[in-house]
C-alpha cells in the first residue's frame, strides 16, 4: 500500500529539533546557577570589605577600651590619641600583641590582615600583621594620619 | 527518510526512531523536574541565608559604627529578622549567622522592627 507522504516529519529532523531544544534547555538552566554563585562572591567580598572598614576605624579613630589599655588588658584596639591623630604608646603596645588575638580584637575573624604606617618620620614607620600573600582577593584601606607627622596608615585584608 | 507516523495497512504504528526521541524527551524532563523542585527549594533557602548574613552583618558593622563615633552617637536601624547581641564575644547572631563587631554592647535579644542604637560609652539598644 502506498503511503501518503502528506503530513509526514523526518525522523531524524525531529531528533535533531529534541537535541538542540534539549541543549539550549540546559544553557538556559545554568544561568540562575552562575547568578546564585556571583552573588555569593559579592557578599564575600562585601563581608570583608565591612570587617576591614570596622577595623580600621577602631584603630583610627578610637582610643580602645580600656582607655589606657596596654597589651596585657586591651579588650578593644584603638591607637587614637583624637580622631587619626596616632598615640605612641598605643602602637607600642599594639605591636607587643599576639597577632592571633589582635585579628579577634578587630573582629575580622576568618580573615588574615597586614596593617602598616608609612610616616614621614622614617623612624616611626612600622607593620603588624601577616605578610600579603599573592594571588588572593586583596581589601585595601588607606588613610591619612598624624604620626609623628603626616602618615599614610594602609590596611590590609585577605583570605 | 523513515516517516513519523505510518498509515494504511501498519495504522496505529509509530517508527522506532519517534519511540526512542519521545523515550528521551520522558527522561529529560523527568530529570528537569526533579532537578527544578531541588533548585527551587535551594533557591528559596538560599535566598533566605542572604537576607539572614545580609541583615546580620548591616546591624553588626552599624553598632561598629555607632561606637566608634564615640559617646552620644546614636542610630536607627530596621531589622527584617530577629537578632541576639552577645557582648561577650562581640557577636551578633540572625539566624544560624554569626557577624562580628568591634564595641562595647550589653546583651539583647532584638526582634524584628526598628532598632535605636545608642551609645553611652557603652551600646544600648531599645525598640
Amino acid at each position: 500500500m502506498k503511503l501518503n507522504s502528506k503530513g509526514q516529519v523526518s525522523s531524524y529532523d525531529v531528533l535533531v529539533a529534541i537535541i538542540i531544544f534539549l541543549m539550549m534547555f540546559i544553557v538556559l538552566k545554568q544561568i540562575p546557577m552562575n547568578n546564585l554563585t556571583e552573588a555569593i562572591d559579592d557578599f564575600s567580598y562585601n563581608e570583608m570589605r565591612l570587617y576591614s572598614q570596622q577595623a580600621m576605624d577602631s584603630m583610627l579613630k578610637t582610643n580602645g577600651y580600656p582607655t589606657n589599655w596596654a597589651a596585657g588588658d586591651v579588650e578593644i584596639i584603638g591607637l587614637a590619641q583624637k580622631q587619626n591623630i596616632l598615640d605612641e604608646e598605643k602602637v607600642t603596645e599594639f605591636l607587643l600583641l599576639d597577632y592571633g588575638d589582635a585579628r579577634n580584637m578587630l573582629a575580622l575573624g576568618k580573615y588574615d590582615f597586614n596593617f602598616l604606617v608609612d610616616s614621614v618620620d622614617d623612624s616611626k614607620d612600622f607593620s603588624f600583621g601577616v605578610n600579603i600573600q599573592e594571588n588572593k582577593e586583596v581589601i585595601v584601606i588607606e588613610r591619612v594620619v598624624y604620626y609623628g607627622g603626616e602618615a599614610n596608615a594602609k590596611l590590609y585584608v585577605f583570605k | 527518510m523513515f516517516p513519523l507516523f505510518k498509515s494504511g495497512k501498519n495504522s496505529g504504528q509509530v517508527s522506532v526512531e519517534t519511540l526512542v526521541a519521545v523515550f528521551i524527551v520522558l527522561i529529560f524532563f523527568g530529570i528537569v523536574l526533579v532537578q527544578a523542585s531541588i533548585f527551587g527549594s535551594s533557591e528559596v533557602l538560599a535566598k533566605e541565608t542572604f537576607e539572614e548574613q545580609n541583615s546580620c552583618l548591616k546591624f553588626s558593622h552599624l553598632i561598629s559604627q555607632v561606637y566608634t563615633e564615640g559617646k552620644g552617637s546614636h542610630a536607627e536601624i530596621y531589622l527584617d529578622h530577629n537578632a541576639q547581641v552577645y557582648s561577650n564575644g562581640s557577636v551578633v547572631r540572625v539566624g544560624d549567622h554569626f557577624c562580628y563587631f568591634i564595641a562595647k554592647t550589653i546583651d539583647a535579644n532584638l526582634v524584628s522592627g526598628n532598632i535605636i542604637l545608642d551609645n553611652n560609652g557603652v551600646v544600648g539598644f531599645s525598640q
